[in-house]
């Protein structure tokens, strides 16, 4: 935190404890005076430091607040703490709420059940809202754990031909960027690679990082044991050393504590172990077991691939468009200096944080909180409708105290601090409830992500949960004592209270509206909650165009030094069929470089031959390399023309089969077979059509996406994924997979064997959950109204006993009784719900304007929203009916008996 | 004249540590906030730290009892934030700080005389 800020932040809360005549004498001083002392204790730095200047400030503030506004307070008597009118003295004060205290805590004890009631609901509502503060808090308002991490982007490439704005950049483009400008203190390089761990057991394929040495220092790492890289250690050369992750330590090397100096082969080169890495420290997303160094001068002359991940810290006082600025008038003249790479490149920056969450996951989870809150509100009318029952037993107590004297103001305080008190146990009930829900959060974060980003209760969460605990006191709190305190001036204490004068109908009215409000809240979150998660279902449930049950998959990718070239990758592959076809139990296999159904790719230009297209607006589509069996294997319905075969060749035509949504889009439908289109550089022929297999991630979301898929003859490739089919549990067949590939060859490393469902069904966690977390929060929204309603209408039933009884007395029919107390309640629902109705549309705008890439059609289908709605009618209308059925059965002798 | 440097400068003793310091850091030149912390704290070898609420909560109790104001001078334009206000001792202030010197040393005095002093 920069000084200044530092210092709004602290004056803003001093600004509310100390008299606003002494803010207005001194506050402007004051804040200049906490920057200074700040900005010092910063530039001393230290934990003692820190720690004695938070505490010699907050107690201060407190101590001369308390002595400011006793000292006003005293010289004052006409004023008491909070500035309000009194006469009493800071220590009758300080003994008067004491009383109010124990007070308060006797009525909550006297009337156990309703307590019971409001406390739970409370406690339920504060604990989902408290639970996804967590989530929120970890995602979006903690900093990331680098040292001045508000100065760290990221730098990417773009390009107008690829529809993915985060490229990674090329090595010769990084050095001219960071020779060129100086608005980076630092500007760093690193990628990932895949590297095959040798020479143990059981070969393993791992995820290395090369990085340049201070990448890390900037990172702040720390090592576990050992050492960091020195400069000396990027040169190529003298680069045989690597730093190991924690969990490949402990997993692999049974946590040997005499790692450091030892030998591992990696890529069949030896490289010293020079140090350990905690798991805390985490750069990129994606799992990251080795960490080695490099400075990438070797490469410094390669425009070509862009795979460089770059990361730069602005300079003091840059601002990133300023930096950016600079970078592309780089950009403007490399394209002009080197049109073949860089002629539709483009450059661009990065705040760090916000490389994760995206935009969609900001929205989903400010639309989580959003909800979260509305179902506070719903607890807190709620608890307000009860204690307005509660009130109204209570109303000649107040009439006695006012009559005894008793100001308004001490009257409400004393109802306020009942309220929340028990607002505040129900939010320590809700604090533990919450402590699970958050940990059954971080269970359910994708595996992927960063251990960062999983939520945790720590200390903001809990001072969350304690201030919205407090203030939900308040709110029901207040709506209710207002109300009791209002109609006291037109009460006497001889009047009954029951029988229903003006302020009795008053309360009633509010006590409707409350319910009305629920129903409107607890509609549009229910509708909401069902629109996204038939979003969410149709994306997890569509037809997938292919049969991902029964089908293990592995991932295997071919070590560079061994299988550079195409011609030994095709040797593989060859020798890789005999082993897999004679694998008993199996009932065939396919390799293909892309895995069905996993995340979306990049996208490259097609151009169809003999159609005119500038470049830059050619369509683009993904790719996958396959063999042949991909079809009968992944059982793919071929719509037209034929799969590809065995006969296709590394030296016959070069052909390629493309899915429905190709041809829709591309060719603009009709027939594709025969059609010739230039792509990469090659001109292919279309000699069929397969059906669309759909991208889990998109489908129901975005339009499918068009692919070619090409025979793996003709386009070889070294990262492979592997299907077998099996009648049996796909599992069975992993030990003979193992064998089969390590009979080949014996060092290479197969990783991620898994079912294909195990598989989507992980991706898919992500959505499931918040699906599932979207629906919990609806019900408990749902469930909270329909106490809310039950309430009301047992309440008038309750009140109106005598009524009853003289009307069956008198003859009238029990069913146009009953009719009567249902329509009561039905006018309840029915206005809660035309309220609702424009609240949910409104949210679901909301969402659907922020999240730009969502399918409208998708979030207004009818469907949900009708089920919404009969389900809340049915539900109000039983809620309304168990109260309304003991209206029918007074007896009239009893009821009259009654007052 | 204000009423309360009429009374007799015994009548606010004791001083309290933060307004004897502050006291203290003012009697050799006008120092703003800030400088009024640093001044004591080095001073002290940083036994007494104040914080800012503290700080101006002694100001303003010493400015109702006469014994600092505002000084209208600002030494030090040049580097100098708007928002900073210097403070002077008044001779009141000096007064009263003569008369608690009087009474620590009676007290230091009475100390060294029933022996609870050893040097």
């Amino acid at each position: 935190m920069t000084p200044d800020r530092a210092a709004r932040v602290f004056c803003r809360p001093a600004g509310w404890l100390l008299p606003a005549r002494f803010v207005a004498e001194f506050g402007d001083e004051l804040r200049v005076a906490f920057r200074d002392r700040y900005a010092r204790t910063r530039r001393v730095g230290g934990a003692a430091s820190w720690l004695g200047f938070w505490w010699s400030e907050i107690s201060g503030l407190v101590a001369t607040a308390a002595r400011e506004r006793l000292r006003l307070a005293s010289s004052h008597p006409s004023f008491d703490l909070f500035g309000n009118r009194s006469v009493l003295s800071p220590m009758e004060v300080l003994s008067t709420m004491r009383q109010d205290f124990i007070y308060s805590l006797r009525m909550i004890i006297r009337t156990p059940i309703v307590s019971a009631i409001a406390v739970l609901s409370l406690a339920l509502a504060l604990s989902a809202t408290t639970a996804v503060f967590a989530l929120l808090s970890t995602w979006l308002l903690r900093p990331l754990p680098y040292p001045d991490s508000d100065r760290l982007v990221n730098l990417f490439e773009t390009d107008r031909n690829i529809s993915f704005s985060r490229l990674r950049v090329s090595p010769a483009n990084y050095f001219d960027f960071r020779e060129q400008i100086d608005a980076f203190e630092f500007l760093g390089a690193s990628d990932f690679r895949a590297i095959n761990l040798t020479g143990i057991e059981e070969p393993e394929e791992l995820t290395a990082a090369r990085v340049m040495p201070e990448l890390m220092t900037q990172l702040g790492a720390e090592p576990l044991m050992g050492r960091l890289f020195t400069e000396r250690e990027a040169i190529d050369g003298e680069n045989a050393v690597v730093l190991l992750r924690e969990s490949l330590w402990r997993n692999r090397f049974g946590a040997d504590p005499q790692i450091v100096g030892s030998e591992l082969l990696l890529d069949g080169a030896p490289h010293t172990v020079i140090g350990v890495m905690p798991e805390t420290f985490e750069y990129l997303l994606g799992t990251v077991s080795l960490w080695m160094p490099s400075d990438f001068e070797t490469r410094r002359e390669d425009r070509e691939s862009g795979d460089l991940r770059i990361l730069g810290r602005l300079r003091d006082g840059v601002t990133m468009a300023q930096a950016e600025e600079q970078l592309i008038a780089i950009a403007g003249r490399l394209a002009e200096e080197h049109p073949d790479t860089n002629r539709t490149r483009g450059v661009r920056l990065q705040s760090m944080r916000d490389e994760f969450p995206g935009e969609t996951d900001t929205v989903l989870i400010q639309a989580l909180m959003l909800i979260a809150l509305a179902a506070l509100m719903i607890a807190c009318f709620n608890v307000a409708g009860l204690y307005l029952a509660k009130t109204d037993l209570r109303a000649k107590e107040i009439a006695v105290r006012t009559a005894l004297g008793a100001g308004k103001g001490r009257l409400l305080r004393l109802l306020l601090t009942e309220s929340v008190l028990l607002a505040l146990v129900a939010g320590g009930i809700g604090l533990v409830l919450a402590v699970y829900a958050i940990r059954g959060m971080s269970g359910a974060i994708p595996a992927e992500l960063p251990r960062m980003y999983a939520p945790h209760l720590d200390a903001p969460v809990a001072l969350f949960a304690l201030l919205t605990s407090a203030a939900a006191g308040v709110v029901f709190g207040i709506s209710a004592a207002l109300q009791a305190l209002r109609s006291d001036r037109e009460r006497s204490i001889l009047l009954e209270t029951s029988r229903g004068g003006s302020s009795t109908r008053a309360r009633k009215r509010l006590r409707a509206a409350l319910v009305t409000g629920e129903f409107a809240l607890a509609l549009a979150i229910l509708m909401s909650a069902g629109v996204l998660t038939t979003m969410f279902g149709a994306w997890i449930n569509g037809d997938p165009g292919f049969n991902p049950e029964g089908l293990l998959t592995a991932q295997v990718t071919l070590p560079e030094y061994r299988y550079g070239s195409d011609a030994q990758q095709r040797e593989f592959l060859h020798d890789l069929a005999v082993e897999l076809d004679a694998i008993p139990g199996s009932s065939g296999w396919a390799a293909m470089t892309k895995l069905p159904r996993s995340r979306g790719y990049a996208q490259l230009p097609v151009v169809v031959e003999g159609r005119a297209v500038a470049e830059d607006d050619a369509p683009r589509v993904s790719w996958s390399s396959i063999t042949p069996s991909f079809f009968s294997t992944l059982e793919v319905r071929i719509r037209q023309g034929r799969p590809l075969l065995e006969t296709d060749r590394a030296d016959s035509v070069p052909v390629a089969v493309v899915n429905d949504r190709f041809v829709e889009v591309v060719l603009g439908g009709g027939d594709a077979v025969g059609e010739r289109i230039l792509f990469e550089g090659e001109t292919i022929e279309i000699v069929g059509v397969m059906a669309t297999i759909a991208d889990f991630r998109e489908q129901g979301i975005m339009p499918a996406v068009p692919w070619i898929y090409r025979p793996l003859e003709q386009a070889p490739a070294r990262r492979l994924y592997l299907a077998l089919r099996t009648a049996a549990e796909p599992h069975t067949l992993a030990d003979p997979l193992r064998a089969a590939v390590w009979k080949i060859d014996p060092d290479q490393p197969i990783s991620a064997i898994q079912s294909l469902r195990e598989y989507i069904d992980m991706t898919l966690s992500g959505p499931r959950y918040i699906g599932a977390l979207l629906y919990q929060l609806g019900f408990l929204a749902l469930g909270l109204a329909l106490m809310g309603i039950y309430g009301v209408v047992a309440f008038s039933v309750t009140q109106q006993t005598r009524e009853f009884g003289i009307r069956i007395a008198l003859g009238e029919q029990t069913g146009s009784l009953l009719r009567g107390v249902l329509r009561q309640g039905a006018k309840l629902v029915g206005l809660g719900m035309l309220i609702g109705l424009p609240l949910a549309f409104g949210l679901l705008r909301l969402l659907g304007s922020a999240m730009s890439s969502l399918n409208s059609d998708a979030a207004l289908r009818p469907g949900p929203m009708v089920a919404t709605l009969v389900m809340l009618t049915v539900a109000a209308a039983i809620a309304c009916y168990l109260p309304a059925r003991r209206a029918t059965q007074v007896d009239p002798v009893i009821a009259l008996q009654e007052e | 004249m204000p009423r309360s440097q009429m009374d007799a400068p015994e009548s606010r003793l004791p001083l309290s540590e933060p307004v004897l310091q502050i006291l203290i850091s003012l009697a050799a030149r006008d120092l703003h906030g800030y400088a009024i912390m640093r001044e004591v704290e080095e001073r002290s070898g940083g036994r007494v730290t104040l914080s800012t609420s503290t700080l101006y909560g002694a100001l303003q109790r010493m400015m109702r009892d006469s014994l600092v104001e505002r000084s209208a001078e600002r030494p030090d334009p040049a580097s100098d934030d708007q928002r900073r206000r210097y403070y002077r001792i008044t001779d009141f202030g000096r007064a009263v700080a003569e008369a608690e010197a009087g009474r620590i040393s009676e007290l230091a005095h009475l100390l060294r005389e029933r022996d609870l002093v050893t040097r």
